[in-house]
């Protein structure tokens, strides 16, 4: 039993972290995040505001809300008007990697996907797909984040089949959330742009995870009652509370006298 | 009188139950095994996911038997701390499940509810990593972060002889929604110590 204990622990595991985006760990603090897509027409992508837009529900539906062990649920928005700006100015006045955000492209809340064709924004490359700050961050809350997609004469991102463009979209929204590049190839987080993503990694959940954990389920008990919508909450609940009370019972059998 | 005779009665009662209460602890169980966490869920490589991890874990069980045929089998879990190399970021899990069992022949069936927790902790720093065109330097976390999930399980366990045994568990989280939804699982080899109390 020994000899198995220490050959466990000599062949446990090794792993990477996740990164971020920033240096505060900042994340949305609301519970839901709507994702919203510019109303300006976008010339070079080849696909319509509607179609961002129902690639960006796409992306969330099959990467981000599918964390188990993370409470992130992003939710499509709308097609909003927003200023010309955000078709056609750079998002920070630095860098990307150093970002000063520009006051003009900030997002006053949740998350807005805009096609843009600033060639300061892509490094003047066409093989960068999008470009995303979280430009409204106050302390550790994210208020408001901004992809933008490279909407450059011959982009890159136009040719991509469309499961590549849910993954890149994806990728954008990683990064709207909090999250930066992940060391992993299999990772959607991972720099570079691979065929065939369809699913999130470890490093990326772990990612979601650490900045948007879940903590479930709400006992019922301590005499407090939640109420959403209207609504009760579920027998379920209760059923937690009253296993709670037996292990509380179980474990509390020391203060039982004993004969 | 009559309160002192009430009072009597109720803690012979009381103490009776007590008494049966802890008789009815059985069997304290050592065990360790591997967890798989989220089988088939995340991909393991680009287009491609696994249904086995490695990840060694250590669990604690004790048995409080109803019956000969039924008992209820708390136990605890926890896995080793995955570690980056530089020691700055690490990854735990732990499990608390509380099922009922049955008990037939050499064989144990279980089910139950539990919690399952995840914790990731780092140490702060950067790592330099591609951006686009160039290469920067990303924030990697600074705290620690635990998750607690309800899980539903089941499992079966096959007794060996009176010391030794082996277990497969399924433990799902989330098992009402349908996207969120995931599977661990965990096999392990027990050594039973028998009644402690």
């Amino acid at each position: 039993m020994k000899m198995i204990l220490l050959t466990l622990i000599f062949f446990s595991a090794s792993v990477f972290p996740f990164t971020l985006n920033n240096g505060a760990g900042a994340a949305f603090k609301t519970k839901t995040i709507k994702v919203n897509v510019a109303a300006h027409a976008c010339a070079n992508i080849g696909i319509t505001n509607s179609e961002l837009l129902s690639i960006a529900k796409e992306a969330i539906d099959i990467f981000w809300n599918r964390v188990s062990t993370s409470s992130l649920e992003l939710v499509e928005g709308s097609i909003v008007s927003v200023a010309g700006d955000f078709q056609t100015g750079q998002v920070c006045t630095g860098s990307t990697s150093n970002c000063d955000p520009t006051p003009a492209l900030v997002v006053a809340s949740d998350i807005l996907i805009s096609c843009n064709n600033n060639a300061a924004n892509y490094s003047g490359s066409n093989e960068v797909l999008g470009v995303t700050v979280p430009n409204n961050i106050s302390g550790s809350d994210i208020k408001g984040a901004l992809v933008l997609v490279n909407d450059q004469a011959g982009n890159s991102f136009e040719s991509k089949s469309h499961a590549a463009k849910v993954s890149i979209i994806a990728h954008e929204l990683g990064h709207a959330i909090g999250l930066g590049h992940s060391p992993f190839r299999e990772a959607l987080m991972f720099a570079q742009f691979v065929e065939g993503r369809d699913r999130l990694a470890q490093d990326d959940e772990n990612g979601a995870t650490w900045l948007y954990p879940v903590e479930e389920p709400d006992l019922g008990i301590c005499g407090q009652v939640h109420l959403h919508d209207g609504h009760q909450g579920s027998p379920g609940n209760m059923i937690i509370g009253l296993l709670f009370g037996f292990l509380l019972i179980t474990y509390g059998r020391k203060l039982l006298p004993r004969f | 009188m009559k309160n002192r005779l009430f009072c009597v009665v109720i803690s012979l009662i009381f103490c009776t139950t007590a008494q049966a209460f802890v008789t009815g602890w059985s069997d304290l169980a050592f065990g360790i095994g591997n967890l798989t966490h989220q089988a088939g869920k995340v991909a393991s490589d680009v287009g491609s996911v696994s249904y086995f991890d490695f990840r060694p874990v250590l669990q604690l069980s004790y048995r409080y038997e109803f019956s000969k045929e039924f008992s209820f089998i708390p136990e605890l879990g926890v896995t080793l701390p995955e570690t980056s190399e530089d020691e700055t970021y690490s990854t735990l899990y732990a499990f608390m499940n509380a099922p009922l069992a049955w008990h037939y022949d050499y064989w144990t069936i279980r089910f139950g509810p539990g919690f399952f927790f995840t914790r990731i902790s780092g140490k702060g720093g950067t790592l330099r990593l591609q951006n686009g065109a160039t290469f920067d330097e990303f924030p990697v976390p600074n705290g620690t972060a635990t998750t607690r999930n309800l899980t539903w399980n089941l499992g079966v366990q096959a007794a060996f002889d009176k010391e030794w045994s082996a277990r497969f568990d399924l433990s799902v989280l989330k098992l009402f929604d349908s996207k969120r939804r995931a599977v661990n699982h965990l096999l392990t080899l027990n050594y039973h110590f028998g009644a402690v109390l």
